[in-house]
């Protein structure tokens, strides 16, 4: 097994061949070279990848072209809810679809939504605004498209030149380290000030810095291990995750559950038996429903956190997941969702995206 | 008001008697739109708008269900009833004109002749009539005396109701339950004059009894009428004395009687007369001369036979008896009671005098001395074919001329032109010369039933147009007929289904099946009920099975070669079809079932039950095996050989030839209990759906009718064609839907699993709010208790009087108590300095276990150790958490059971109102009980709660 790339620039080589190759069987392929030590436990099929149900990839489409059109002038989208998050995602969903993010349908779409994330970072904290949850995704965004989108192709000729993706990563890095460095519990809350902590913040945050690492951006170590310190106090024997630390009484949730396995699974800590906790009780709940509460949110990280930690759990749940995401979306390819068209979207389409398993933070 | 006029006046009084009081100058619509109920010879019946026609007695009815209006001869019309109120007008005018054909009207006399008389009339305005018509003419003036004039349907009644109902037959009142009554508390006077009409069918067996209460002591000792065997008799038996006379001998078969009768309950003593004036009884008791009792109520009680009270009229008396009349001669009833015989010749407009040819010469009457005048001696009236009753219970009959604009004209005999009215002034028109039918019906006759419509007739010729259905109604009593609009919905029933068969059962069949049953072949899986099968119940599928059965209830016999995930491939004798999707399927037959056993509702029940964890991956089929079996999942794909299943997102595989039947559980099945759409778009086509004698249906879109065809196209089989013949029942429209609904296979629906009402509970933020004080156990003496705690001292309850305690019963396995114990904890140190102290009493769990749960939750409370349950049993703590506070009395002041996010905030509001004293006036409750929880079985029958 090949041990996996950690600089920016390697890194950048192997995902211009990955994009470039057209076929799901070639890419599958290219996809073992990337596979961490661990993969190897994993049934081939899985870790192959198998062919892309035609569902799935008629869904999925639909589902870009109207993330295309809903894209505004600026990069961002505004139905519903709008920022670098929501910019974030969207990336995240045209570079997993397998098309070229440089010279495919969408490479434009992807560039303009970049630029609208790098122009709107503060300069000076690295900060990319709204909320930690923004900060969060933005930066998982940038992360995932750094190496894989041609830098020289990001702004326009003959206009003002912004930072490159990997300046504006390493800005976001050190903003979110800063902020959990004078966070007494050592992880994230909606402010960058904020001096408490939950759990899906949390999340949203110590992922996007996981991938940033990934993708070769230097985090500290410290940082990672701090937050994964904070999921491991908030999670219980059942793998009951709370919200907000210590045994609350937030009720029970299947999107925190989620988020502290992957958190985990990223991090390399499957070792953790916080970790075979929770996903033990997140194996629990395939098949069951969450109660409708933040259900494009739940599916999102259950999709990722299934997939990181039970291959055969997560391919029941992705079936359902098929079957229901068929019948919700709507005939533009958009979906509905209590945040927002565009952000029920993104996350739905994310949620489906691991049966291409394209993007880096997908790896096992 | 004198008795004279009381007695000339009866057959004015009583006709007014069968109207009901209905009001005048109410907000209606155009008279033309008034939505009214035409009644048919035959029992027959519809609701709509009556349109103008200008054909002599036909009327021509709209009915919403149709494209075109019907027109019905009148002879065929049983009656037509306009919109009812519960007032009623009283008619006006100086005289009540009674006419012949007992029609009557109101208004003032301008001039009588030898030939005519032209009367002014409140209603009509002036209108010349053969003076051969003119019975009598009464004076009328206002009716102050007047006390009841009805019945008008049950109001104003006290009845039995129930099993010994009271009909309301167009304000006539009629039941044949024995036992039935009838009572109104009029307040009738001492001294009344009551007139009443009585009819029956069968056998007269009843009692009317004048001047009660509803003590039975006293109506017993009433004034009654009875039925006594060949008698009916006016008396009175009161514990002294008897006394009974005979008023008229009764034939056998139906009857009537109409009386007068004359009660003085000041002098106990009633005096009944005929409706012509003849006297019949007057009956005194001699007891005394104080009253027995008087009372202001009637009541009328059938015993064994039935009854109809058509009119009663109650109105002052002043106690003067009737005289003797000649009934048959025309006279002149003078105001003083004194009696003219001689025919009325005239009436002077100037001197205002009546001239009238008497025995003894020419008499002159002056006007306000009259009471009454009879005219003209009966004799046989023309026919004629409709009566109208109006409001204010003025009567004309005669022939319909024709309708216009809301408005009748009506041709009545003798009277010189026609009386024209509108609708709102118009109780109900009724038709009275009822001939046979004169066409026969050109098609197999049926009995279309719709919305507001039951109408026999027959499918006449139709064609399916752009804007037109194929279905052409001719009803039997019409004279036109009129297509069904296209989207209504009803049946026609050629044949009534049959009663349904007594259900047999056979011992030693079921004893042979269930001896027979071998386990569960789909291992832990299978739910394995037992229980009686509803779908072998259904009439019509045999049991040879091999059906497919769409939602619409066709049932096409077929071999089915595939399913997948599109629908079911299938070769059929009775189609060329090969292909039907799965939204049109409802159930599939595949092989007999060996076995057949009883399916208890409850198991039923649970079978067709989603819970609520499966909402967002509800079942889709039901897979029943031969051996009686039930699989819940998703069929995934089905060959000849075996069938792929999905349960619980596994695959599984079946071998197809275990398999008897498959059902088609829907999403809108679902659904369809929570919201009902109630306004659907009209389709574009009209579906009809055949059921033949054998249980078959099939469903198409007619195309043409024609010499009883029925010919169209199913969207799943193709052509179709149907003899009317053939066929029992027709269904079309949403009565397609409401028919298979009542089908056995089409019962088979999943249902939510009822939410629990913690999480339906109207609360911004999603928790239920209780005030402690919904347990029964509120307000009781705390039981007493002695336990070990955790610390090794020991804790007896009745040793902490005058200090507030609160228990929090709990186990370190419910989650939910883990979650409520620091809130509680929290809530109960925030009132340290009231005397206030928590004791967790622990279920039944050891010492080490506890203490390892609380060094980890970092809490330290007082725990007492209920290692038998005893005091949770003491409690009723089944379901835990629950937290009950104890006053300083030691009285149990609020149980809390459940947690959940409000928990906090209630409790302690409850524990400051306990420290305050307020210790029973909680707030108010806002909603119930949380509902128990399961989650996981403990050692102890105890659940818990969210």
């Amino acid at each position: 097994m090949v041990q996996q790339v950690r600089t920016g620039e390697s890194r950048q080589t192997a995902i211009g061949v990955r994009f470039a190759a057209t076929t799901v069987a070639a890419i599958c392929v290219t996809i073992i070279s990337w596979l961490p030590g661990e993969a190897s436990a994993q049934l081939p099929s899985i870790r192959h990848g198998e062919v892309v149900p035609r569902d799935v990839r008629e869904m999925y489409d639909r589902g870009l072209q109207y993330l295309a059109k809903a894209q505004s002038d600026k990069g961002d989208w505004k139905d519903g809810q709008s920022g670098p998050g929501v910019t974030g995602l969207a990336i995240m969903v045209f570079m997993a679809s397998g098309e070229d993010p440089n010279y495919g349908i969408y490479s434009t779409n992807i560039r303009r939504a970049l630029r609208s994330i790098i122009t709107k970072q503060d300069a000076g904290t690295g900060y990319l605004g709204n909320s930690m949850y923004h900060h969060g995704f933005g930066m998982l965004g940038l992360a995932e498209a750094y190496g894989a989108v041609d830098e020289r192709n990001l702004w326009p000729d003959g206009g003002a030149k912004g930072r490159s993706i990997g300046e504006a990563l390493e800005l976001a890095v050190r903003s979110a380290v800063t902020s959990q460095k004078k966070n007494s519990v050592g992880a994230w809350r909606y402010s960058p000030q904020s001096n408490d902590a939950d759990t899906s913040v949390s999340g949203a945050v110590l992922v996007g810095l996981l991938a940033a690492r990934n993708a070769g951006i230097e985090v500290p170590d410290s940082s990672i291990d701090k937050a994964i310190a904070y999921y491991t106090s908030c999670t219980s024997t059942s793998g009951y995750v709370s919200y907000s630390g210590g045994l609350g009484h937030s009720g029970e949730s299947t999107a925190r559950t989620s988020i502290a396995t992957l958190v985990y699974a990223i991090a390399h800590r499957k070792d953790l038996p916080q970790y075979k906790n929770a996903l033990k009780k997140l194996v629990g709940t395939v098949g069951m429903s969450s109660g409708g509460h933040y259900a494009e949110y739940t599916r999102y990280y259950q999709a990722q956190a299934l997939f990181q930690g039970d291959a055969e759990a997560w391919k029941k749940w992705n079936k359902l997941l098929i079957r229901q995401l068929k019948s919700t979306q709507r005939p533009d390819g958009s979906f509905q969702g209590q945040f927002g068209t565009s952000l029920a979207t993104t996350m739905n389409l994310l949620a489906l995206a691991l049966n291409y398993r394209f993007l880096p933070i997908y790896e096992r | 008001m004198r008795i004279t006029h009381w007695i000339a006046g009866c057959v004015t009084f009583a006709t007014l008697a069968c109207c009901g009081f209905f009001a005048v100058g109410e907000d209606n619509p155009a008279p033309q739109d008034l939505e009214l109920t035409l009644h048919l010879a035959d029992g027959d019946y519809l609701t709509g708008t009556l349109e103008d026609h200008d054909q002599p007695d036909q009327i021509r009815f709209r009915s919403p269900g149709f494209d075109t209006p019907f027109i019905f001869p009148i002879e065929r019309v049983s009656s037509v009833q306009f919109p009812r109120s519960t007032q009623r007008p009283k008619p006006t005018g100086k005289y009540c004109f009674e006419l012949a054909g007992g029609d009557l009207v109101y208004g003032d006399l301008k001039r009588l002749s030898k030939t005519e008389a032209e009367l002014d009339l409140e209603r009509f305005g002036s209108v010349t009539v053969d003076r051969k018509v003119l019975r009598r003419i009464l004076r009328w003036g206002d009716s102050d005396s007047l006390v009841y004039l009805g019945p008008n349907g049950l109001e104003g009644w006290r009845h039995s109701g129930g099993k010994k109902r009271w009909k309301d037959e167009n304000g006539h009142l009629a039941t044949d339950a024995p036992g039935a009554y009838l009572h109104g508390d009029f307040d009738i006077p001492a001294q009344s004059a009551i007139e009443f009409e009585l009819s029956w069918k069968k056998k007269p067996d009843f009692v009317f009894a004048f001047g009660v209460d509803q003590d039975k002591k006293n109506i017993d000792q009433s004034f009654h009428i009875e039925v006594w065997e060949q008698d009916v008799v006016l008396m009175r038996e009161t514990e002294d004395e008897v006394d009974v006379v005979s008023l008229m001998k009764l034939k056998n078969g139906p009857g009537r009687i109409h009386f007068q009768g004359f009660l003085d309950q000041e002098e106990n003593r009633m005096a009944v007369y005929s409706s012509a004036g003849k006297q019949l009884a007057d009956l005194q008791l001699t007891g005394g001369d104080s009253p027995l009792f008087t009372f202001g109520g009637v009541r009328l009680m059938n015993k064994n036979g039935d009854v109809r009270l058509e009119r009663l009229r109650i109105g002052d008396w002043d106690g003067e008896t009737p005289r003797e009349v000649q009934a048959t001669k025309s006279r002149v009833h003078h105001t003083d009671g004194t009696i003219t015989y001689g025919s009325v010749t005239e009436f002077d407009p100037e001197t205002k005098q009546f001239v009238v040819a008497g025995d003894d010469g020419e008499v002159r009457i002056d006007q306000q001395n009259v009471e009454s005048l009879y005219v003209s001696p009966p004799e046989t009236t023309e026919p004629r074919k409709l009566r109208i009753v109006f409001r204010d219970g003025s009567r004309a009959s005669g022939s319909l001329s024709k309708i216009e604009q809301g408005r009748i004209w009506l041709n009545s005999p003798g009277v010189k032109t026609p009386l024209v009215f509108e609708f709102s002034q118009i109780y109900a028109l009724t038709g009275l010369g009822q001939s046979k039918r004169s066409e026969p019906a050109l098609g197999r006759v049926g009995r279309l039933e719709m919305e507001g419509v039951r109408l026999h007739g027959f499918l006449d010729k139709g064609q399916e147009l752009d804007k037109v259905g194929a279905l052409v109604w001719k009803p039997v009593d019409g004279v036109s007929s009129s297509p069904a609009r296209k989207g209504s919905s009803g049946k026609i029933i050629y044949r009534n289904p049959p009663p349904p068969k007594p259900k047999r059962q056979d011992p030693r069949r079921n004893a042979r099946a269930r001896g027979r049953r071998p386990a569960g072949f789909w291992g832990g899986v299978i739910n394995k009920i037992s229980g009686a099968d509803p779908v072998d119940q259904r009439p019509g599928t045999g049991g040879s099975g091999r059906a497919l059965h769409l939602r619409t209830g066709d049932a096409i016999p077929c071999t089915v070669s595939k399913i997948d995930e599109k629908g079911v491939t299938l070769r059929s004798s009775v189609t060329a079809a090969t292909f039907v999707p799965h939204e049109k399927i409802k159930a599939l037959e595949l092989a007999s079932a060996y076995s057949t056993i009883r399916f208890s509702p409850s198991k039923l029940k649970r079978l067709l039950t989603l819970p609520r964890m499966q909402r967002d991956n509800p079942p889709t089929h039901l897979i029943r095996s031969i051996k009686g079996d039930y699989l819940r999942g998703r069929i995934e794909y089905m060959d000849e050989q075996r069938l792929v299943v999905e349960v619980h997102l596994e695959s599984k595989q079946i071998r197809r030839e275990y398999i008897s039947r498959i059902i088609w559980l829907h999403p809108d099945e679902l659904e369809a209990d929570e919201d009902k759409v109630a306004d659907e778009n009209l389709p574009e086509r009209t579906r009809i759906q055949t059921l033949r004698s054998d249980g078959t249906r099939l469903t198409f879109f007619p195309e043409t009718i024609k010499d009883g065809l029925l010919m169209g196209e199913s969207d799943v089989l193709g052509a179709c064609r149907v003899d009317v013949k053939n066929v029992d029942q027709l269904y079309f429209g949403k009565g397609i839907e409401e028919a298979a609904a009542q089908l056995t296979y089409h019962r088979w629906k999943m249902q939510h699993a009822v939410e629990p009402r913690y999480l339906t509970a109207e609360d911004g933020d999603g928790g239920p709010r209780f005030t402690g004080l919904e347990s029964p156990l509120v307000g009781m003496e705390a039981p007493d208790f002695e336990l070990d705690l955790l610390d090794g001292k020991r804790f007896r309850l009745s040793n902490q009087k005058g200090r507030i305690l609160v228990l929090d019963f709990w186990a370190t396995w419910c989650g939910p108590c883990i979650q409520a114990m620091p809130q509680i904890d929290g809530v109960v140190s925030e009132f340290a300095d009231h005397d206030v102290s928590l004791i967790a009493v622990n279920l039944e769990e050891a010492p080490e276990q506890i203490k390892s749960k609380l060094e980890r939750l970092k809490l330290d409370v007082t725990v007492a150790l209920d290692r038998h349950g005893v005091v949770a049993d003491r409690y009723s703590a089944t379901a835990i958490p629950q937290t009950v506070i104890i006053d300083r009395d030691g009285k149990i002041a609020r149980v809390f059971v459940g947690g959940g996010p409000n928990l906090a905030e209630q409790f302690r509001k409850s524990l400051q109102e306990v420290v305050d004293g307020k210790a029973d006036k909680g707030g108010e409750v806002e909603g119930g009980q949380g509902e128990s929880r399961p989650v996981r079985s403990s050692p102890r029958a105890v659940e818990q709660l969210p």
